[in-house]
Formats: structure tokens, sequence, C-alpha cells
């Protein structure tokens, strides 16, 4: 119990970790920077617009750091300041790193330009960022708009054709931009709970745990075992439903047909063990500060005991149909295939990355649930291309399965939340970033409280990158490929629209 | 329209939201719309019924009664989902889907965040029904 107790306040070594790379970075960046400081899993440095050349440039290239991924970018307000904030990451050393300018509203509509033509020049990934209106309009041959596919639903896809092959595509995600820059302004914590679940659709469960989470963070609070295990299991629930629903997407692609019809059925029967605990099917609204709002009895346990072996079965099933057919291997092999380099440059994360050959998985790394209680692999491809991101998801799903069964054996007696009271709770005014591993990848927020107030929020999906990526491993594929290669990628719109 | 829809009845659902996969779940052999007579079609021409579900923006909103125009009559719209029926979740104040319901006659609304896939074919059918009679 004191070990537990110890572990989650300090979670040893990963801290301990962190904070000798934050000393390092000190020593190295010395007067150039402000302020440096360990926020959740990452280091926040304080920086001045006219340092930043220099900084990036010590990060990239000094041996001991190598800060070799570009994350995301984005302009945030906290009421009384604006600010940007770029997040970098090393996977040589494990760490991840925000950069945050200070800024007046003028200052970066002004020299936001300037901001990112410095960052080009080490990231390629960042020519995304670029005013790119001219060049598209100009010079496209086809324009290919939102189709019906979820997915593929939230961008418009701008090719230049040579002969059949695709040179160049570009991504034009205007459409998207649908969220007002202060939602959150004014909500209560329960509200936001519900409304954070709408970033990520496909699996709504993973923005509530993440945003809990940083809460427990901020307040050194102790989960009890058994809560951990319900949000465990109902995770695990929803990357099933997740991945399941990304096939019968494939499949639609594909036109095939049987494997469609059975990989939807297979999500309802997943559908309705998760409704059965939750009481509502894509929007959960299930995880509280301290707990989760439910206890799970055991008429549950015993009907997801019994589903087990079904869906175990029918999911082997629709993968054993799925590559007998020769059509869809001749189809989806050596097509949009992503190398180790580039995924990593691009800050892909999650089975797209894993696909890729790549062994990482937050689950593994991280100390926050009981992970590392249960016994299950990670699954990772040869080489990168749409099957094997389509057969890493398989996999994925099967070990899911694997996890619940160890999860239902292994349930804990005991509270199922530590009740607080949400309404007069008050933050000293600080700042947290927390990140979870959703189906998609590594999905993140950022945020700054101050007593009762959230000042601001940013929520940052791993689609995006993903979907930056397929910038560039569009090119030299044929044009009737694009919906199988954006399809593989498993892109959700929900985090789309939060960029 | 009763006399054109006997056998066949087209739905093209557009925009991107969390109802698009419940609507696309009545798919799935348990619910099995297709039972009806009704299919998922993706050229506005051959379309029937649009669904408008989930977020715009003014872009969003121009593409969509862009869309509408090109359907051949007799059509209709079917919208789904609180985003279209009250307001933007994520926008709030911008009014955007008051604009959207100013500009054409919405024939049927189903409330929810998501509604569940039973509720689509309830409003589906009623509005066969409704048309038949």
């Amino acid at each position: 119990m004191a070990d537990n107790i110890y572990n989650k306040i300090y979670s040893s070594s990963r801290t301990l970790f962190l904070q000798e790379i934050g000393e390092k970075l000190k020593s190295i960046l010395k007067d150039k920077i402000k302020y440096i400081r360990k926020i959740g899993l990452d280091l926040l440095i304080v920086v001045s617009k006219n340092n930043l050349y220099q900084i990036i440039k010590e990060l990239k290239d000094n041996p001991d750091l190598k800060v070799n991924s570009f994350q995301s970018i984005a302009a945030l307000t906290n009421g009384k300041k604006n600010f940007l904030i770029i997040n970098l990451k090393s996977f040589d050393n494990d760490f991840s790193v925000l950069l945050k300018i200070e800024m007046s509203q003028r200052e970066i509509e002004e020299d936001y330009r300037e901001i990112i033509e410095i960052l080009v020049k080490f990231y390629r990934a960042v020519k995304f960022y670029k005013h790119r209106g001219k060049i598209i309009s100009d010079s496209c041959d086809i324009r290919i708009l939102p189709r019906s596919i979820e997915g593929l639903d939230c961008f418009d896809l701008d090719i230049l054709m040579d002969d059949d092959l695709i040179r160049k595509a570009y991504i034009n995600t205007e459409i998207a931009r649908i969220i007002g820059c202060d939602y959150y302004k004014d909500m209560r914590l329960y509200d936001l709970i519900a409304y954070i679940s709408r970033f990520d659709w496909k699996a709504g469960i993973f923005p509530e745990v993440c945003l809990c989470e940083a809460f427990e963070e901020l307040l050194q609070l102790k989960v009890t075992e058994r809560a951990q295990y319900i949000r465990m299991l109902l995770c695990e629930l929803y990357r099933i439903s997740n991945h399941i629903y990304f096939i019968s997407n494939i499949c639609n692609v594909l036109q095939h047909d049987i494997a469609y019809n059975l990989s939807l059925l297979e999500r309802e029967r997943v559908l309705r063990i998760i409704e059965s605990i939750t009481g509502s099917r894509i929007i959960p609204n299930f995880i509280r500060i301290g707990g989760v709002k439910k206890d799970i009895n055991e008429d549950i346990m015993v009907n997801i005991r019994k589903s087990l072996p079904v869906l175990f079965k029918n999911i082997r099933r629709i993968e054993r149909i799925m590559i007998n057919d020769f059509l869809f291997i001749e189809r989806s092999r050596d097509t949009g295939t992503i190398g180790k380099e580039i995924a990593l440059e691009y800050g892909v994360s999650g089975p797209n990355l894993r696909a890729s050959g790549i062994r990482h998985d937050l689950r593994k790394v991280k100390d926050s649930f009981f992970y590392k209680e249960l016994s299950f692999t990670i699954p990772v491809g040869k080489s990168g291309d749409c099957l094997d991101r389509i057969s890493v998801r398989f996999s994925e799903i099967l070990q899911s399965l694997r996890i619940i069964n160890q999860i239902i054996n292994k349930f804990p007696e005991g509270d199922f939340i530590k009740k607080i009271n949400v309404s007069h709770l008050e933050f000293q005014s600080s700042e947290i970033s927390y990140g979870i591993e959703c189906p998609h990848g590594l999905f993140k927020i950022y945020l700054e409280v101050d007593k009762n107030n959230i000042n601001s929020l940013l929520v940052k999906g791993p689609s995006f990158n993903s979907l930056i990526l397929s910038e560039e491993i569009l090119a030299g594929n044929k044009i009737e490929d694009i919906d199988l290669i954006l399809a593989s990628l498993d892109i959700s719109p929900g985090e789309i629209i939060s960029s | 329209m009763s006399s054109l829809i006997k056998s066949n009845f087209n739905i093209l659902v557009t925009g991107f939201g969390c109802c698009k996969q419940e609507i696309f779940a009545t798919q799935c052999s348990l619910y099995d719309i297709q039972r009806f007579g009704v299919n998922f079609v993706s050229v506005p021409e051959d379309a029937d019924i649009l669904v408008v579900q989930g977020f715009y923006n003014k872009e969003g909103i121009t593409r969509v009664l862009n869309i509408y125009d090109r359907m051949k009559n007799p059509k209709g719209i079917i919208a789904v989902g609180s985003c279209v029926l009250n307001e933007n979740l994520f926008n709030l104040g911008s009014g955007l889907a008051s604009q959207f319901r100013d500009r054409v006659v919405i024939n049927m609304h189903i409330p929810g965040c998501p509604p569940r896939p039973e509720a689509f074919i309830y409003a589906i059918l009623r509005f066969l029904g409704r048309s038949m009679q």
C-alpha cells in the first residue's frame, strides 16, 4: 500500500529521469531560456522568440538530446496572456519538450509565419502549417472533396498527377475548423468531462480518462484499485470497438461485404457490453475525478465472461476471411509504406508507428494503471504498409481480449470512487500536460488551472500527425489506392477539429 | 413522393460527427436497414434524402446546400443529433445551425447526442409512412 502511494506521488524512475534531463537542458541552454519545469510527462521550457532558432538547433543537433520529432504547434490564450506552444519529442532519449513562447495576439499574427520558417529548417512536418492556399489553387489537377467514409470526411485533398501516379498531394483541413477558441471558459468541471469525449468519438472513454488523470495528478490523488480496473476494462473494450470499426471501414473501402457485415455485428456486441456498464454507447461520460460513476455488478461480469470466447472466435473468423482473400492481400501489400525514420520524424504514434516496426506502447512505459501486473504483448509489423497496419490492429484486438480476461479474473474488491466535492475544489495556479495511449496513438492534453477556473485547454490527438504524414506517403501511389491508404491510417475526425 | 418510393430509398449522409457511426451501424445485420429498401449512396443525383449531422462551419453549410441543390425532386432533409438541432457544441453562439435551418426546410429531426440506431430507423420508417399516406 505504502509502495503504491509512493509510486503514484513520486512516480519513481520516470520523474527522476525527467529531472535529470531538465538539469542537463538547463546547463546546456543556460541564459537562452527563461525557466524550465517538469509538468506531468513533459518538460516545459519558456523561451523568447528571439532565441528560438538557437534553442531548436541545440535541441536537435546535440547528440545527448536528439530532439528529432515534431509533434504539434498551437496558439493558446489563458485570459491574460497569449502564447504559442510547440511540442517536440526525442524518441532516442524518450522525453518530450513543450516550448512556450509568450506573445501578444498581434505579435502571434505577425510573427507566426516567421516562427514556422524557423521550424521548417529543422522539421519537414512543419511544411503543413505554411500558408499554401495559392500553391493549391494554382496548380492542382484533381480535387477530392470529403467522402462519406468515417475518417475521410473532414478534409479536402488536392492532387497533382503524373500520368496515373500521384506526384504531390495536399491536404486542406479548412472544413474541419469549427471550434471556438474559448468554449471551455466558465464551464464546470463535470460539464467539461462530458464535453471532452467528443474529441475522439471513435473511442470516447480515452479523453475522459486523460482529463481526469491529469486532475488527479494535480491533486496528487490516489485512485482505488477497483476504479483503476474498471477504467482499464472500459479502455480495452473501447479499443476493441475502435479497431473493429477501423476494420469495417477498410472493408467498406474494399467493398468486402461479408467481412463488413460481420465486423459491424461484432462491434455491436462490444458496444452492448459497454452500454450495460456505462449506459451509453458512444459518449460514455463515465469517468469521474477520483474514480468512476458507477460500480460493475456480477451480472455484467458474467455477461463479459460469456462474450469473450464468442468475440475471440468471431474476430479470428473475420481475420481468416480477409487474409484468405487474395484480392485484399494484393491491394494492401506494399501500398502506402511508412518507414521507421519518417514515422518518427512526423511524430506518428500508436498502431501506425508499431506497424512500422517500432515497439512503443505507453501502456508498458507509464505506471499509472495496473498494466504492469497483466501479461500481454505489443504486436509490431515489419514493413509498415497497409497490410501491416491492418494485421497489427487484428493482433491488438486479440491482446485486448486477453487483457480483459485477466482483468475479470483479478477484479479487486473495494470502493469504486473516492468522493470529493468538485464544486469546492481549488487548485494552485499551475499547468499540466498529460498523455494516454488511445487506439490511434498518444492522446495528450495541456491545461492551465487557477483556483476553480480552467484558463486554457489544449487537446492534441494523434490523428493529425498521421494526416500530415499521409501527404508524403500518397506520393507515388495510384489514385485508386488513396481511400485505402487514408482509411488504413485510422484518422479520427474529432482530433482534427481540435488542432 | 409515395408513388416514387416503392422499393428503393436512397440516403446520402454528409458532415462529420459522432452520429455518423450510429447511422452506419444500422447497416449491420442486427438492425439491417436494407430490409426496408433503404440504401446509402454517395452521389447527390441518386439520393432521395439528405442526412445532415455533426459539425459544420460556414464553408460546410455552403457545400451541404450545394449538394441539396444538385439532388433531384422530390427530396427531403433529415437532421440528426444535437449539433444541427440546437447549436454547435464547440462554438456556442456562432448561430450557424439556425442559419442553416432558416435556409432549408428540415422534414424530420432526430434528437440525441448521438441518437441510437433504432431512433434513426424509426425516423426513416416514420418518414416513409408519412409519405406513403
